[in-house]
């Protein structure tokens, strides 16, 4: 059945999936135009424009559904970083695929912080639980290609994989160049705020993370 | 000239380093109880028993005193680290002296993930340099040592401790213990969030870190 559009109601499943992504698709793009704000039910009403209770129906709380977002966005960016994997590519290359898939895709590092806090309000065991399976499930797949790619014993892949997404997550909050006019300072302060850029920081951890493992 | 006991003016250069010290331990402990989000002037004022505009006679505005707090707790976290150098220490205890050094001022972290964001928008660049070179000339320092110590090529102390704390920031970020009551959880739920424990996440990327600078086994 197609989906009728500009529909009030839904009244299918098609439909009610449809309104489900819009409530999605609003929320991250608020996510993505305030950065680190957090958003109110509220404002995603307004953006996909239905009521608050309309939120209501298809995520029982503002937990829920910053949780579901995540894992959607977190799905998306480990989509990304695997679409650019391929076999005997260099490790600086394998970290450099890593990182852009970060930059296309900030809703991930952006919605961690948060996401963190809600885990202990208003969120069922019920739906803990499926959420959990479903990040453990794509976090396999993601660490199992990774070692082919890279040629990993098993095993290897979840610790590169858990090094990566912290370094990323470590390095971005101190990326302040942006903030800063290097016009005023010491060269080696200059310095110091270029190397702490969120790409190159990353990528000179990650280096010695790929280094250490393929020594160990 | 002496801290004069239970001063209320501050008079000389002694009792306003005193009093700005002061001011940075309340807000110390305000901020681990609170959280950044709750963090308010005037429950700190209350809590040294100042007024507000004693407050800003030392720091221009809250981002400006919690700028000053993450610099005391980051030069903190290097001075007992450097302490706990030890000549061909192993990775693995260094790693250890790191995360215990990290985790004993928390503040670092917990202001760390609001810097970018937060902080530095609202800080003069005066205030952002200064505390930029500070922070910059402790860290050098540190380096140099953690080079010699552990026997690193020049260049990678650097590049290690800035992997180590970018790490430690992200494995802190995902660490869902203090706002979980694990005992409620169903056993399997509890052991995913259970693994995502900081120290535990941090242990396990450090080793390889350290292996990839050093070229050495952690033990």
């Amino acid at each position: 059945m197609a989906i009728r559009e500009d529909f009030l109601r839904p009244r299918t499943d098609r439909e009610n999936a449809a309104r489900r992504a819009a409530i999605l698709d609003a929320a991250e793009a608020l996510i993505r135009e305030n950065h680190h704000q957090r958003f109110s039910v509220n404002e995603v009403a307004k953006r996909v424009g239905v009521s608050q209770s309309t939120i209501f129906l298809h995520f029982r709380n503002r937990e829920e559904l910053v949780t579901t977002l995540y894992i959607r966005v977190g799905r998306a960016f480990f989509d990304a970083f695997l679409g650019r994997l391929h076999e005997g590519m260099s490790d600086t290359a394998f970290c450099e695929a890593f990182i852009d898939a970060a930059q296309e895709h900030p809703c991930f590092r952006l919605m961690r912080p948060m996401v963190m806090r809600v885990v202990e309000e208003c969120l069922s065991h019920e739906f803990i639980h499926v959420a959990v399976a479903d990040i453990v499930a794509f976090r396999s797949v993601a660490s199992a290609r990774v070692e082919e790619v890279l040629g990993l014993t098993p095993g290897q892949g979840p610790i590169l994989m858990k090094g990566f997404v912290n370094q990323m997550c470590g390095a971005v909050q101190v990326d302040i160049r942006t903030l800063m006019a290097a016009d005023d300072m010491s060269e080696a302060v200059a310095a110091a705020i270029r190397a702490s850029d969120f790409r190159s920081s990353f990528l000179s951890g990650a280096e010695l993370l790929v280094k250490g493992i393929r020594h160990g | 000239m002496p801290v004069r006991a239970d001063f209320q003016r501050a008079r000389n250069e002694r009792e306003k380093s005193a009093r700005r010290n002061e001011i940075l331990d309340a807000a110390d402990g305000l901020l681990l109880e609170a959280g950044n989000e709750r963090f308010a002037i005037s429950a700190l004022a209350a809590r040294v028993g100042v007024s507000k505009s004693t407050i800003f006679l030392y720091f221009a505005n809250k981002e400006e005193l919690l700028l000053a707090l993450y610099a005391r707790s980051f030069l903190r976290i290097v001075t007992q680290l450097g302490e706990r150098l030890t000549p061909g220490m192993t990775g693995r205890a260094f790693c250890e002296a790191f995360v215990d050094c990290v985790m004993a001022n928390p503040s670092m972290l917990l202001l760390r993930s609001q810097l970018a964001s937060t902080i530095e928008r609202n800080v003069t660049p005066e205030v952002m340099v200064a505390t930029k070179t500070e922070i910059l000339e402790y860290g050098t320092a540190l380096t140099n040592r953690v080079e010699a110590e552990l026997g690193l090529q020049s260049g990678y102390g650097i590049r290690m401790q800035m992997a180590l704390i970018n790490l430690i920031s992200g494995a802190a970020q995902a660490d869902t213990s203090p706002y979980l009551d694990m005992e409620s959880l169903p056993e399997d739920i509890a052991d995913f969030f259970q693994v995502a424990e900081t120290r535990k996440v941090f242990m396990n990327g450090a080793e390889f870190i350290f292996c990839g600078a050093t070229g050495r086994p952690f033990d």
